[in-house]
């Protein structure tokens, strides 16, 4: 359950403040598939950031289940974050070095998992996402779908509460992108929460309620009592 | 976890082969320079440290109020029942250089004999082998015994071809004719050779006790052993009792000296013997090369490169860690905390330091004869691990290695996750401030070594172009013999030998003398001085050598006054009509100009108490004798025609090899015995400069691994600059920049930077090479259009070294199409 109250971000730089969130509020509830949409620099990220506990809003509150998260320090954030928060990036974010398996097996590292959870939770996962046949391959010798489906399977492996997802099919072809949209749906459906920003408003079709922002500001809220079917 | 870690670090080592391969040659080079320099650095520092009884062990040392320093005690031996705490007395007497000869029992010719001449031999007594440590492989000592010898197992070698059989040698017998009277020395005992790193040297120790017995000493009486007493040519050492103190036992023996000699005004200090080879140098006759000056330049050195090493090694991580900022911030946002980060960054670096230390040993390992071959030494990789320098200098490396790594670590995982995500993530002011100044420290570096090898090489130029006042080429030096059978008819032999000699048509010129330039003099002298001198003047030092009347022609010196002296200014044995001065023993006895001097009379002693009185009959200009290193001394030349020490030849440059199996021939067939040994002049003059040749190629060897490093780590910030500017570059290409702006671009910003390091070296090699220079009496003036040149020029060679370095990686991202970096970005 998550409840942003009177939410705002400055950025400022010597001589300019920009205003990134303007007193933003809206309920997310578990279980719920949410789409924030806006056009460029309409704060989505900002607001994305600050959900995933990666930054702290300058004002408002931030209730993340029992946590109020917007006066914890940055250690506090990231140890609720590791626990509670899987990433699904953009431009996927894998680790060059790392095989598929050791990609998937990252999160699980940091969270002190036994090797026999982590092998059996990876395996879990890989099939899951029907990347097991890919587990021993390095990142760059997988497609641009692949590679985001690796990223879905290390944002879920820790089976956290809830998925943010920046702009997932920004870096994918359309075949690839709803392949993407469609794993996230059936991740919702199996009662994982699921936030996405995106710029397609075919894919936030998908959602179960799509959040507009300009300027920083929550213009409309469209609920629809049943999304797309995947 | 850790074999994760491992394989991860290794991964990423691996995907950066570029980096990774500056990094690994960057730290080799350093690690390589570092061991070498260590390798010298202990093996003189861990001198002596072998012996089992060194923290025991000590030099005696007096020194008088005037500051003159003496190593020698004529109550040496009276010490012992009258001073509390000394296990063992070991003394030697060191001039026993001489010819040895070995005439097996059953050869009936001298042609079978086995027949060397020996310079590093000494006398001593048993306690000797009591107190110093040697390894026996045969016998024992018993050198309290007269006509009794120890011998190593090289001279056991050469003389009786024994093999690995030393015992054959135990009981052999070699005759030895030195200054003393010839005397036949039975082997008691055959030791191992002494190691490359004592200060004592030696093949043979005679007992000190055989010339106790006045007929073994031939003319030499000043070397009688006083019983109790010793004689008054001792080195002396002492094993001190365990829990004895040095200092409370050494002025007990000042006081026992009081007792003996009341009008010696001696201190006596005891010297540990481990400190003799780096401490300070007093005039004994044994090697002491005051080389602590060398072990802390060496140890200096050694630092600096490896410190330049590693601050590569920073620069370039840090760098090119900033591309993996977003792999850092990615770690983060997944739950990574710092530690987790930390440890395989420190791995990597582990795994770096690891992969470059075994390159630096393979290439040790390769490079040490050329090594040893510039310093003439006999090192190797056992000395930095044998002695304490070693190991605080390994220490420096783990901690350097580890530094290094912990900074680069915490650098690099101090990034925020929201900035890299954000995308904005761009280099930190003040990493790039921390890079800069890295690369001024070791360009300043370079510039001074650059500069230090310009001003040695130049120094050493100086010396061997200077004129010395004489000709030295075309001079040959030949040995005079040891072994001269007076009773030949024809007189002297030695004599007869010059004389055959200067029939020889392609000699033209030949002189006798008792020493020669380039190696020394016959003694020093104190009591000369005018006969209206004032009694101070006493107390001055002049050189004497003894010489023929053909000397000065011979060398072709100048005099500047009057003219060499005649064969009949000889008086017979060791009296003299006339004398031949040089200036400085002019002015130093206060005649006001030479032609003042000639025909005046000096004298030694007072001449109504069996003294001399000279007349000087000349002036010769002065001439260097000794190399620059040393100021011009006094000399005062004593007239004597039987003065065969050497024989200096001035022969003509045709059939240099015939000429000279012309002269072996001959010196073989008068002076039957005595081995031959011709040596040119200007060769005996050049190798007082042997260490100095050899700090100059050891700089120039390490100046151009500094600059190397240096240039890697440049060529690598270079390849990082170009990159993070691949936007910029390509934007200012498409409105029309050069290739040429490009790289000008590029460059300017690190050669500001060696504008600042030449700024900062300037001065400080300036300083270093100023305090190097002092150290001869002759050499190149710093300040003068020749020292703003060195400096300059090095500045300009590494600028232009860098400026290559730079613009060959500039010249990649400027000929790269400007579309390529746009759709990059």
């Amino acid at each position: 359950m998550i409840k942003l109250r009177g939410i705002q971000k400055f950025y400022r730089t010597d001589e300019v403040e920009t205003t990134a969130l303007n007193g933003v509020s809206f309920d997310i509830q578990n279980g719920e598939f949410v789409a924030i949409m806006g056009p460029s620099g309409c704060g989505k990220s900002t607001l994305l950031n600050i959900l995933g506990m990666l930054d702290n809003p300058d004002s408002g509150e931030y209730h993340f289940y029992e946590h109020e998260v917007a006066s914890y320090t940055e250690r506090q954030r990231a140890e609720l974050r590791k626990k509670s928060i899987g990433f699904v990036f953009q431009s996927f974010n894998l680790i060059d070095e790392l095989t598929v398996y050791e990609n998937v097996e990252l999160p699980l590292l940091y969270l002190g998992f036994d090797a026999a959870y982590r092998k059996q939770r990876v395996h879990e996962v890989l099939e899951q996402m029907q990347m097991m046949h890919r587990r021993n391959h390095f990142p760059q010798q997988l497609s641009g779908g692949q590679q985001q489906r690796v990223a879905v399977s290390r944002a879920i492996v820790g089976k956290p509460l809830v998925i943010f997802a920046d702009e997932p099919t920004g870096n994918l072809d359309s075949k690839n992108g709803s392949e993407v949209i469609n794993l996230l749906t059936e991740l919702n459906k199996s009662g994982s929460t699921v936030v996405m920003v995106t710029h397609t408003p075919e894919f936030a079709e998908y959602a179960s309620r799509t959040i507009h922002l300009f300027d920083g500001q929550v213009v409309t809220e469209n609920f629809k009592s049943t999304a797309k079917a995947a | 976890m850790l074999t994760n870690h491992l394989k991860i670090a290794f991964r990423a080592l691996w995907r950066r082969k570029f980096t990774t391969g500056l990094n690994v040659i960057g730290l080799a080079l350093g690690m390589t320079a570092f061991f070498f320099l260590m390798e010298f650095a202990s093996f003189h520092a861990g001198f002596d440290s072998f012996q089992a009884n060194a923290d025991r062990l000590f030099r005696i040392v007096g020194t008088t109020p005037e500051g003159s320093q003496d190593n020698v005690s004529p109550m040496m031996l009276a010490m012992r029942s009258q001073v509390h705490g000394i296990e063992a007395i070991p003394t030697f007497m060191t001039s026993a250089s001489g010819i040895v000869t070995y005439k097996p029992d059953n050869a009936s010719g001298a042609s079978q004999a086995v027949t060397f001449k020996e310079e590093d031999v000494a006398y001593s007594n048993n306690d000797v082998f009591k107190a110093f440590t040697f390894q026996f492989l045969a016998g024992n000592a018993d050198l309290d015994k007269p006509n009794t010898m120890v011998i190593t197992a090289s001279a056991a070698q050469k003389y009786f071809a024994c093999g690995e059989n030393y015992q054959r040698v135990i009981g052999k017998r070699l005759l030895v004719a030195n200054q003393f009277a010839p005397t036949e020395y039975a082997v008691t005992g055959v030791v191992r050779n002494l190691p490359e790193n004592s200060h004592l040297r030696g093949t043979m120790f005679f007992s000190l006790q055989t010339l106790a017995n006045p007929t073994n000493l031939g003319d030499n009486s000043w070397a009688r052993l006083v019983p109790d007493n010793g004689s008054a040519f001792l080195t002396g050492y002492l094993l001190l009792r365990d829990g004895t103190q040095a200092s409370s036992l050494a002025k007990q023996i000042s006081e026992l000296s009081k007792k003996v000699d009341p009008s010696a005004n001696i201190t006596w200090h005891l010297q540990p013997i481990r400190t003799i080879h780096t401490g300070n140098g007093f005039s004994d006759p044994l090697p002491n090369a005051a080389a602590l000056k060398y072990v802390v330049i060496a140890v200096s050195i050694a630092l600096f490169v490896l410190s330049l090493a590693w601050i590569n090694y920073i620069n370039l991580s840090t760098a090119f860690g900033l591309s993996r900022a977003r792999e850092i911030g990615v770690r983060k946002t997944i739950g990574a905390t710092r530690g987790h980060l930390v440890v395989p960054h420190l791995l990597e670096c582990a795994m770096l330091s690891v992969a470059a230390l075994l390159l630096a040993l393979t290439s040790v390992e390769l490079l040490q004869s050329y090594f040893n071959s510039l310093l003439g030494a006999e090192l190797h990789l056992g000395y930095v691990f044998q002695y304490g320098i070693g190991a605080y200098g390994i220490g420096a490396m783990l901690l350097g290695a580890i530094l290094s790594g912990s900074y680069v670590a915490l650098v690099l995982t101090g990034v925020k996750p929201i900035i890299v995500l954000r995308g904005n993530f761009t280099r930190s002011a003040n990493g790039r401030f921390v890079r800069k100044t890295l690369v001024i420290v070791q360009f300043a570096v370079s510039i001074a070594f650059i500069a230090g090898t310009l001003i040695i090489l130049r120094q050493l130029d100086f010396m061997s172009h200077r004129d010395l006042g004489m000709n030295l080429e075309q001079l040959l030096v030949i040995d005079g013999p040891q072994i001269v059978e007076n009773n030949s008819l024809s007189g002297n032999p030695a004599l007869v030998f010059k004389q055959e000699v200067e029939r020889l048509p392609f000699v033209k010129q030949v002189s006798g003398s008792q020493n020669i330039p380039g190696q020394g003099y016959n003694f020093s002298a104190q009591g000369i001085m005018r006969p209206s001198g004032h009694s101070d003047d006493a107390k001055q030092s002049y050189k004497i050598l003894q010489a023929d009347e053909n000397y000065f022609n011979t060398y072709q010196m100048t005099f500047d006054q009057g003219k060499g002296f005649q064969k009949s200014d000889n008086l017979g044995g060791f009296k003299f009509r006339s004398v031949v001065l040089n200036e400085a023993s002019v002015t130093q006895l206060g005649f006001k100009s030479s032609s003042d001097a000639v025909g005046q009379f000096i004298q030694w002693g007072n001449p109504s108490e069996k003294g001399q009185r000279w007349q000087i009959c000349g002036v010769v200009k002065n001439y260097h004798h000794k190399s620059l290193h040393d100021a011009i001394e006094p000399i005062i030349f004593l007239p004597s025609a039987a003065a065969t020490g050497y024989f200096s030849l001035r022969v003509t440059i045709e059939n240099v090899q015939a000429n000279m199996a012309v002269l072996e021939a001959l010196y073989k067939k008068i002076l039957p015995g005595n081995p031959f040994t011709a040596r040119f002049a200007d060769d005996i003059f050049q190798k007082q400069y042997e260490n100095d040749v050899r700090i100059g190629n050891l700089f120039a060897v390490f100046s151009i691994m500094a600059i190397v490093i240096a240039c890697l780590g440049l060529f690598g910030l270079t390849a990082f600059a170009a990159e993070s500017r691949r936007k910029e570059i390509g934007v200012r290409k498409v409105l029309g920049a050069t290739d040429a702006s490009i790289i000008a671009l590029l460059s300017t910003e690190f050669l500001k930077l060696v504008a600042i390091a030449f700024v900062i070296a300037c001065p400080t090699a300036f300083w270093l090479m100023s305090v190097w220079l002092e150290d001869f009496a002759y050499h190149v003036e710093l300040r003068s259009g020749f020292g703003v040149l060195v400096f300059i020029s090095s500045g300009i060679i590494a600028a232009l070294i860098a400026f290559i370095t730079i613009a060959a990686q500039a010249r990649k991202t400027a000929q790269a199409n400007a579309i390529e970096s746009l759709r990059y970005e």
